[in-house]
């Protein structure tokens, strides 16, 4: 029940269709950069998708901690503006888990679009 | 427009009052909110700290309660995993046959009903050694309220509830065979040793994320 409505509040956009894919979207930023910490990840993914979606607190950070718990993510802690701030960036096994993930995602994509509109495909 | 030492404090007080009590996930969650405050302050808001920091909570308290939920709960999923992979590690493993095969051993030598009860009580007296350690080791590295360190704590706890009830209460020391009495011995044992390597690696880690911010 929890986690439902953890997940309901992944993206404040109406489509609940990227709720499955907010582990994808995590490792693929950080495979981009070389870490980031959690508020920037809710910054760039807003910026990427012009306000289309929008990750909440909610839901990135529970997110965030279970991939460092899957051994995904690494920490580092750095003092900034007269806090701590904790930056994640990908492990050896994380990079890996991106390209499987990605690769996933690209043949839902694909299965998809054969659904709904074949032309395309 | 960055916020103040004094606004930090602030709301990190708010936070530990909050009953968000663990260091490392109460500076994430104040990193967060002082990134959206500075954000909303860079971006027109011309209120004062206080009345953004409150509107913020209003709508955001909930979730970020449900943060620190289900971060220990990850917490507790890595603390027994790391326990459970590193009892099939080396160490673990020789630690294992060394004390059944010493257990073995020893028994030949002396009788098996003196040896019974205190062989049982083994793993009791590891678990309050193991218990003194981690006290002194936390305590002098100054890490007591690191949630992977504090939930170590509680699952050192609960098992030393769950031998002592198995010995006691269900009455194992006078009913069971040398072989599963000789086998739970060295399998308690074995599990503290794992658990001394675990509460080693974590303090270590946290010690090496943290020294250079002291």
């Amino acid at each position: 029940m929890h986690k439902k409505i953890m997940y309901i509040c992944v993206v404040m956009s109406n489509s609940k269709l990227y709720k499955g894919s907010l582990n994808t979207i995590i490792l693929k930023l950080l495979n981009e950069q070389d870490k980031m910490y959690g508020y920037e990840i809710t910054q760039k993914v807003k910026e990427l998708t012009k306000g289309e979606l929008k990750i909440t607190e909610g839901a990135l950070y529970p997110a965030l901690h279970k991939l460092e718990a899957q051994g995904l993510l690494d920490v580092e802690v750095a003092k900034v503006d007269n806090r701590l701030r904790k930056y994640y960036k990908l492990t050896e096994n994380g990079t890996k888990e991106t390209a499987n993930k990605l690769e996933e995602l690209a043949e839902y994509i694909k299965t998809m679009q054969t659904l709904v509109n074949p032309k395309l495909a | 427009m960055k916020l103040t030492k004094e606004n930090i404090k602030f709301i990190d007080t708010y936070l530990e009052n909050s009953n968000i009590i663990h260091i490392d996930i109460r500076m994430e969650m104040l990193d967060h909110i002082a990134s959206v405050i500075e954000t909303k302050m860079e971006n027109g808001d011309k209120r004062d700290f206080y009345f953004v920091f409150k509107d913020y909570m209003v709508d955001n308290k909930q979730s970020l309660l449900n943060n620190n939920k289900s971060f220990i709960k990850a917490t507790d999923r890595r603390l027994t995993k790391s326990i459970f992979h590193e009892l099939f590690n080396l160490p673990c493993v020789f630690t294992f046959l060394g004390l059944y095969i010493l257990f073995q051993n020893v028994n030949k030598i002396i009788d098996i009903n003196n040896f019974r009860s205190w062989l049982g009580a083994l793993p009791l007296i590891g678990f309050v050694i193991f218990g003194i350690y981690y006290y002194i080791k936390v305590k002098r590295s100054n890490l007591r309220r690191f949630s992977a360190l504090e939930r170590l704590g509680l699952i050192y706890a609960m098992l030393f509830n769950l031998f002592h009830l198995c010995w006691n209460v269900a009455g194992l020391k006078s009913t069971i065979s040398s072989f599963v009495l000789y086998v739970m011995t060295s399998f308690a044992l074995t599990l503290l040793v794992a658990m001394t390597i675990v509460s080693k690696r974590m303090i270590y880690e946290f010690q090496n994320r943290f020294k250079s911010l002291a």
